[in-house]
C-alpha cells in the first residue's frame, strides 16, 4: 500500500525489464519521486535485493533510496528512489563523435560508480546505457539494482544480464559473480554510446567466440586518443583477467578530462623562473655550467625530455622519459656548495562535476 | 541527557532507531540514528524545543530541492510526538567549524582552493533552483575524515529557514537592546559572515549574500580568522567598512612560499571580489565556480605526521632549511622548510598533515600543514 504521503498525480509509467517507475509527489518533502515496483509480484525479490545494494552504497553517482514501501503482509512490495529527471543516455550515440567531452563524461561517470560499488562489494551486473540518467543538475547516476549482487561468493544460475552487455565467462555453468563482469559491461557501454552498430561477435554466445571485437578506434578512427582506445579495448577483453579495475578506469578517464589544463611552476628562489602550460608547452633550464633539463607538457604530464649535466629530481639523478613529481626540487649541479635549486609545483586540475 | 528531546534506543516511527545525540546548533538538535528500513546510518535532526516551527518543514522542502554531490542529501521528514524530524546523509567526519576550531590554524592555499571549490559549487546548485542558503558558516560545512577532505558537503538548508525568522526576531531585539547579541547564540554565530545588506534589512538576504558569505568563509579558512573578526567588533569594522571601504589585511604569511605565489594572489582576489559592500558588485556563485575552476593547485592524497628533526645541521657544518616528519609507524618523510605553512615553525614535535611524492633517500613531502596540537 502506498502511504498517502505520496501522491499518484500523473500516470507516466516507465517500464523496464521486470520492474516500472511512476513518478510520485513526497508531500512531506515536496519533491517528486520515482515509485518502483515490480509487474509480477513473485520478482518482489529483485526490491530485496536493489535495496540491499542501494542502502549498503553511498556513492555520487548511484541513484539514492529513501522509503520502502510494505504490503499489509508486511512484505515489500515497492520503494521510493530519487527521480532523475535529465536526459537518459539510450541515445546518446547521437552525439558521437561531436560530443567528446560529453562521452568521456558520461564514462568516467559511470566508472566513479562501479569504483564506489565495487569497493562496497557489489556487482551492478547490468551495467547498460537504459540504466543510467542524469540529475536536474546533470550528474550522471546508475540504477536499477534488480539483479545486483551484494556479497562476494554469490553465483549465478540464471539471468546473465543484458545481451551484449554479458562478459563471456557467464556463459560458464554456475558462474561467480564478479567485478570483472561489470568491467565487461562497461566496455559494450563504451560502444552502446558510440553507436548503435555493433560488432557481430560482440552478440554471439558467448561473446567474441570467433575472436576479438574489432577496436573501438573504428567507430570514429582517430577521435578518441590512443590511451583511451586501448583502456576501452581492454575492458572487452574475453579474459577477466585481462580487463583493468573501475579505479584504474576511472583515473585514466579523469586524467583525460583534465587534459591540456595542468600548470607546472618553475620557481627559484623568490622568482618565478617559467611557467609550463598548453601553450607554452616546452622549456629548457640552463643554469650556469651546471646543467640543463628539458621539459615538455604532453598535455596530461610533465616530462624530462632532455639532461645535460648534473641534474637531480628530488635528489635522484634525473633521466629524460621520467615525469616529473606534482611537486618537486631540481639541484643543479654535483657539489654542496655550487648547487643551484630549482622548485617545480604542478596542479593537477580536480575533476568537479 | 534529559535537555535532549531523545535518547538513545529511542524508535521514531517505526524506523529510525536513535544512536547517540551527536551535537546542538543555536536551533536544533544533531542525532545520530540507525534508519531500519534501509539498515544504514543516517542523521537527525529536530528543533530544539521551543523553536519548533512550521518554517522547519519548509526548510526541509528546500533541502530536498537541492540535489547535488556537495550537498548533504536529505533522506526523510516526518512529524512525530509533538515535533518535525528532518533525516539527513550521514557522513562520517568534523563540520567545518570544528576542523578550524580543533585542526587547523589555517590552511594552505591548496587546501584553501579545494575546499572553496566545492563550497562554490554546492552554492551554484542551490542558487540554480532558486534558494539562498542565507546562514552560510563554517559549521554548516561536513568535511569528510581525511586530512585531504576529499568529501566537502554544505548541509543546514533547512535551518536556514527557520534562522531567517530567528535571525530576524534576534535582529529586532538587538535593535531595541543591544546587550542581546552575546545571549543569542544564532545570531551571533552567523555574524562574522553576515552581509551588511542582511544588518542593513534581513529580509533583503539574497543570493549576493550567500556570496559574501563564502568569500568571508574562504577569507577565515587562509587567515586563521573572519575578516572582521566577531561578535560586536565584527559589527563594528563592518560599519567601518560600508563607511569607508573594505580594506581586508592579508594574511600574515602570504608572501612567504614562492611556490604558491600564484594561487595566493588568485584566492585574494577572489575573496575580494566576493567580499564587496554593494551586492550588485560581487560574482554570480557560477561566476565565482569558472574561477575556481581556473585555480592551479593539486590536490592530492594527505598523510599525517609529526614533525621530528628540524634543522638540519650538516655533518661538516651548516645548517639545511630541511627536515623530517615521521608518521604513525615512524616512517621517515622529507620536507623543506620552504613547504611548510604554519604560524610557527617548523619545530619539533608539531603534528602535521602533508601530501608527498617519490624523492631519494626519502619521499619529499609538500605543503606541510601545521595542525593545531591536539
Amino acid at each position: 500500500m502506498l502511504p498517502a504521503r505520496y501522491q499518484l498525480n500523473s500516470k507516466s509509467l516507465s517500464t523496464g525489464g521486470y520492474g516500472t517507475g511512476q513518478k510520485v509527489k513526497d508531500t512531506f518533502l515536496g519533491r517528486n519521486v520515482l515509485f518502483k515496483r515490480m509487474h509480477n509480484a513473485a520478482h518482489n525479490e529483485q526490491l530485496e535485493t536493489e535495496i540491499r545494494a542501494l542502502s549498503k552504497v553511498r556513492s555520487r553517482h548511484v541513484v539514492e533510496i529513501y522509503d520502502v514501501i510494505y504490503d499489509k503482509h508486511g512484505k515489500v512490495e515497492g520503494i521510493i528512489i530519487e527521480l532523475l529527471p535529465g536526459s537518459d543516455f539510450t541515445q546518446f550515440h547521437k552525439q558521437y563523435p561531436e560530443n567528446m567531452g560529453g562521452y568521456l563524461r558520461a564514462l568516467y561517470q559511470i566508472a566513479c560508480a562501479l569504483t564506489d560499488l565495487h569497493a562496497a562489494g557489489i556487482v551492478h551486473r547490468d551495467v547498460k546505457p537504459a540504466n543510467m540518467r542524469e540529475t536536474a543538475s546533470g550528474v550522471l547516476k546508475v540504477f536499477d539494482f534488480g539483479i545486483s549482487a551484494t556479497d562476494n561468493q554469490y553465483v549465478t544460475k540464471s539471468n546473465r544480464g543484458t545481451e551484449l552487455f554479458s562478459a563471456p565467462e557467464l556463459y560458464d555453468d554456475n558462474p561467480t559473480l564478479t567485478p570483472e563482469m561489470d568491467i565487461y559491461s562497461f566496455g559494450a557501454c563504451a560502444w552502446a554510446l558510440a553507436t548503435d552498430e555493433f560488432p557481430a561477435m560482440l552478440f554471439e554466445a558467448p561473446p567474441q567466440s570467433s575472436g576479438r571485437a574489432p577496436s573501438i578506434d573504428e567507430v570514429a578512427p582517430g577521435k578518441l586518443v590512443p590511451e583511451l582506445v586501448a583502456l576501452i579495448n581492454d575492458c572487452l577483453d574475453p579474459d577477466p583477467v585481462g580487463r583493468p579495475t573501475a579505479r584504474a578506469i576511472r583515473d585514466e578517464l579523469g586524467l583525460h578530462l583534465v587534459r591540456g589544463q595542468h600548470r607546472g611552476l618553475f620557481v627559484q628562489g623568490s622568482q618565478k623562473v617559467y611557467e609550463l602550460s598548453q601553450s607554452t608547452p616546452r622549456v629548457a633550464l640552463k643554469i650556469g655550467t651546471q646543467g640543463e633539463l628539458g621539459v615538455k607538457y604532453d598535455g596530461l604530464s610533465f616530462k624530462i625530455v632532455s639532461v645535460t649535466g648534473d641534474v637531480y629530481m628530488n635528489n635522484a639523478p634525473a633521466k629524460a622519459g621520467d615525469e616529473l613529481h606534482k611537486a618537486c626540487v631540481l639541484t643543479f649541479g654535483s657539489n654542496g656548495a655550487g648547487r643551484s635549486y630549482v622548485q617545480f609545483v604542478s596542479s593537477h586540475p580536480e575533476v568537479i562535476l | 541527557m534529559s535537555a535532549h528531546r531523545f535518547k538513545s534506543g529511542d524508535i521514531l516511527i517505526g524506523r529510525y532507531e536513535i544512536l547517540k545525540y551527536l551535537d546542538a546548533g543555536g536551533m536544533q538538535e544533531v542525532y545520530v540514528a540507525k534508519d531500519r528500513a534501509l539498515n544504514r546510518k543516517v542523521v537527525m535532526k529536530t528543533p530544539k524545543a521551543g523553536s519548533s516551527d512550521k518554517r522547519f518543514a519548509r526548510g526541509a522542502e528546500m533541502s530536498a530541492r537541492v540535489n547535488h554531490p556537495n550537498v548533504a542529501a536529505t533522506f526523510d521528514y516526518f512529524e512525530t510526538e509533538g515535533t518535525t524530524c528532518l533525516v539527513e546523509e550521514y557522513i562520517q567526519g568534523k563540520d567545518l567549524g570544528k576542523r578550524l576550531a580543533e585542526d587547523y590554524h589555517f590552511m594552505d592555499p591548496a587546501l584553501a582552493a579545494h575546499t572553496l571549490h566545492h563550497l562554490a559549487r554546492a552554492i551554484h546548485e542551490a542558487h540554480r533552483v532558486d534558494i539562498c542558503h542565507r546562514d552560510l558558516k563554517p559549521s554548516n560545512v561536513m568535511t569528510s575524515d581525511d586530512d585531504a577532505l576529499s568529501s566537502i558537503k554544505l548541509t543546514d538548508f533547512g535551518i536556514a529557514k527557520l534562522a531567517e525568522s530567528k535571525i530576524g526576531d534576534e535582529m529586532d531585539l538587538f535593535n531595541r537592546d543591544d546587550s542581546t547579541l552575546t545571549s543569542s547564540k544564532t545570531l551571533l554565530g552567523a555574524v562574522p559572515y553576515m552581509a551588511p545588506e542582511c544588518w542593513n534589512d534581513w529580509k533583503k538576504a539574497g543570493q549576493p549574500s550567500d556570496i559574501w558569505a563564502l568569500g568571508c568563509i574562504a577569507y577565515h579558512l587562509l587567515a586563521g580568522d573572519p575578516p572582521f573578526g566577531s561578535g560586536r567588533i565584527a559589527m563594528k569594522n563592518l560599519t567601518l567598512a560600508e563607511r569607508d571601504g573594505v580594506k581586508l589585511a592579508k594574511p600574515a604569511w602570504f608572501g612567504l612560499h614562492s611556490s604558491t605565489a600564484t594561487l595566493e594572489a588568485e584566492l585574494w582576489s577572489l575573496i575580494n571580489a566576493c567580499i564587496q559592500i554593494d551586492p550588485a558588485l560581487r560574482p554570480t556563485a557560477e561566476s565565482v565556480v569558472k574561477t575556481c575552476d581556473s585555480f592551479c593547485y593539486a590536490a592530492s592524497t594527505r598523510l599525517c605526521g609529526t614533525v621530528g628533526d628540524f634543522p638540519i645541521t650538516f655533518a661538516a657544518g651548516g645548517i639545511g632549511n630541511f627536515g623530517f616528519i615521521l608518521d604513525a609507524t615512524q616512517g621517515k618523510h622529507f620536507f623543506h622548510g620552504s613547504d611548510f605553512f604554519g604560524v610557527e615553525g617548523p619545530k619539533s614535535g608539531q603534528r602535521v598533515a602533508f601530501s608527498e611524492y617519490p624523492g631519494v633517500p626519502r619521499p619529499r613531502s609538500c605543503p606541510v600543514l601545521l595542525l593545531r596540537s591536539s
